[in-house]
């Protein structure tokens, strides 16, 4: 019998729904948490090659202070902060708080000046501030 | 208001719960792991971001004395552990939800598990290494 369950049209969804920013945001708290896994993973096989010795912690170090390393590590950073706002989000949703319309938009755009504060007081400190 | 709004004596039999009963079985161990992972990665987040900062202004010589803290080891091998459990409970839901074949679901489950739990032993197998490097 064959399977023609992947031959069948499906009803748009995506090309049809407006995006609301509870949706965008979370799929943006998945995506992020896709590409943070892949981060770890390499920040991990960094560990590895630095603990090799000397010359390959001189080279992480050397080219993570490139123009090229120091964006990676910026947007880097953006992901992981911005999924640990979306994270503490849902932790208070799952806590049973803040479900009101009013509230999830509120805690939304909370979320989302969080991660640009995180961001900034991360690059401030690690550039030198204190 | 409480804290944490529960739903007093749950909806399922205790004896039930105890027999991992219902469609969802371990299901619910999952979202808690989830939650449990998350919040322990809250202050580990915090630990890894002084450490890169603390390391980039340092030299090799430095790390390892950063890195030869019993605390530091300790945090840096929690951090390795919780970040990698956090991370293998999400990618088993994204595979699930976007993985429409059993069969390729399967695969994708099990490369994704010995990924993630290899690249977790390297990594702390390295902190050992640099914790127990001679400080030359």
């Amino acid at each position: 019998m064959t399977d023609l369950s992947s031959k069948r049209p499906l009803s748009p969804h995506l090309q049809i729904y407006k995006p609301q920013i509870t949706s965008t945001l979370s799929i943006l708290h998945r995506a992020t948490g896709v590409i943070l896994t892949l981060a770890t993973v390499l920040f991990i096989a960094g560990i590895a090659l630095v603990a090799t010795g000397i010359p390959m912690f001189e080279t992480i170090k050397g080219l993570l202070g490139t123009k090229w390393g120091m964006l990676a590590l910026f947007l880097a950073s953006i992901a992981m902060n911005f999924h640990f706002c979306a994270g503490l989000r849902h932790l208070v949703l799952d806590a049973g708080h803040g479900f009101d319309k009013t509230q999830i938009y509120k805690s939304g755009y909370a979320m989302l000046a969080g991660t640009a504060i995180m961001t900034a007081v991360l690059w401030f400190v690690a550039l030198g501030g204190m | 208001m409480s804290l944490i709004k529960w739903q007093k004596g749950g909806l399922k039999s205790p004896l039930s719960k105890a027999r991992g009963l219902g469609s969802g079985r371990t299901g619910v161990h999952h979202w808690i792991d989830q939650r449990v992972t998350a919040i322990a990665n809250i202050p580990l987040t915090i630990w890894l971001y002084w450490t890169m900062i603390t390391v980039a202004r340092t030299d090799y010589v430095g790390f390892l004395k950063w890195m030869q803290n019993p605390v530091n080891t300790t945090l840096a091998i929690l951090t390795i552990v919780c970040f990698m459990q956090h991370a293998w409970l999400g990618m088993q839901i994204v595979v699930e939800d976007y993985t429409h074949d059993e069969g390729r679901k399967v695969v994708k489950l099990w490369v994704a598990r010995v990924v993630l739990s290899s690249i977790a032993i390297l990594g702390i197998i390295s902190v050992l290494k640099l914790a127990f490097a001679p400080v030359v």
